[in-house]
């Protein structure tokens, strides 16, 4: 199988994905070039296909549908999820040997290897972040819409989720950021999960466009993204590049759509 | 060459399939959640990459009709069918040959 790589994927970019492979820790400016890395591959070509088009054929179209299922039937989908990715995750080898990548583990086949684990980490902890939320807005009794994730054209729906007549995303940080790069932002709504770095703590995070916020709204607190993780868990109001976000700590926000809804009568 | 600068090429087979073969047992990268400081510097470097992206298109005439393509050129990708260009949030734009009109009268006011 003959692999070609995108001309303008660098040396700089075959090293972020081996650290991305090796588990080695990157900074600001290298992360910035791994995410870069494999947003390029995507028109990497193995054989007559692109990367992108290969790993949905071989990797995830053929697992996709069971691992959701399984999750969905799991009571604890984060603990559940590590299990059911790995059953996969051992098999991308020999599935990339079955459609014609004779060697994986030889440059460039390597590159077209951790593309599909990267895009199967992204799908997997994708889900599950998405499910756990989606539970969670069950159990707290928030009125939503949202696709069935067991269908895959469901799942290709441009948002995630409708809420009060708005549509949401949610998104784990990281492939958030694969999103700002390709599609820009164009729900009303984010939940993403961060982490605070002095002590690891989890921030679960959502950022709404300024009509979702006019719907619940409350004091906010002008401040720059830049600044934001000083701010927060006040809820802040960023301007930026022409766009306001309003950035509300996950609790806070749902103690608002709840009110709301309660007000209303259980609009979704 | 620097640690920092090492590329899959510099290394044997039999080290790439171990390298893999511990991603695998350690359970890859993790759960996708980047530090906050991390996420907001990126968040803003990318949105000011993106807005300053060019997405370029060509146009062909085909039997009378717009077909665009994707410049190869373009580094942006962008959902282009025949002579409509489908946007992020679904909607799409569609360009329409203006059918050839009389010549305005150039005394006319």
């Amino acid at each position: 199988m003959k692999i070609h790589l995108p001309n303008n994927f660098t040396s700089a970019h075959r090293a972020m994905v081996l650290r991305f492979m090796q588990g080695k820790p990157v900074n600001d400016n290298q992360r910035a070039t791994q995410l870069e890395a494999f947003d390029r591959l995507h028109r990497a070509t193995a054989g007559s296909t692109t990367f992108a088009d290969f790993y949905a054929c071989v990797v995830e179209e053929p697992s996709a549908d069971s691992f959701i299922a399984a999750l969905l039937e799991a009571s604890d989908p984060e603990t559940a999820a590590s299990t059911l990715r790995q059953k996969v995750t051992q098999r991308i080898p020999a599935r990339l040997r079955q459609a014609g990548c004779d060697n994986p583990y030889q440059t460039p086949e390597f590159y077209l290897l951790a593309y599909c684990l990267y895009w199967w980490y992204a799908f997997t902890t994708g889900y599950t972040f998405e499910v756990v939320i989606l539970r969670d807005l069950t159990d707290s009794g928030v009125k939503f819409l949202a696709h069935d994730l067991r269908k895959r054209q469901e799942r290709q729906s441009p948002f995630d989720l409708v809420v009060m007549g708005f549509t949401g995303d949610l998104k784990t940080s990281t492939y958030f950021l694969h999103a700002v790069r390709s599609r820009g932002l164009p729900a009303d709504f984010y939940i993403t999960r961060l982490y605070r770095r002095f002590d690891k703590e989890r921030l679960l995070v959502v950022f709404l466009k300024q009509p979702v916020w006019d719907a619940i709204d409350g004091e906010v607190l002008t401040t720059t993204l830049a600044a934001l993780p000083d701010v927060l868990p006040a809820v802040a109001e960023i301007e930026h590049d022409g766009q306001t976000f309003i950035v509300v700590e996950y609790k806070e926000w749902k103690t608002r759509i709840l009110k709301h809804q309660h007000r209303k009568g259980g609009e979704k | 060459m620097s640690e920092q600068l090492q590329t899959p090429e510099d290394m044997s087979s039999e080290e790439l399939e171990q390298i893999v073969t511990d991603f695998i047992a350690r359970d890859g990268p993790g759960p996708g959640d980047l530090p906050a400081d991390t996420f907001f510097a990126l968040w803003a470097r990318f949105e000011a990459e993106r807005r300053a992206q060019v997405i370029e298109l060509e146009q062909d005439i085909i039997a009378g009709k717009i077909v665009l393509s994707v410049a190869p050129t373009s580094p942006a990708q962008v959902a282009v069918e025949q002579n409509a260009i489908r946007l992020e949030d679904g909607r799409r734009i569609v360009l329409h040959l203006r059918r050839p009109r009389p010549q305005a009268n150039s005394a006319s006011p």
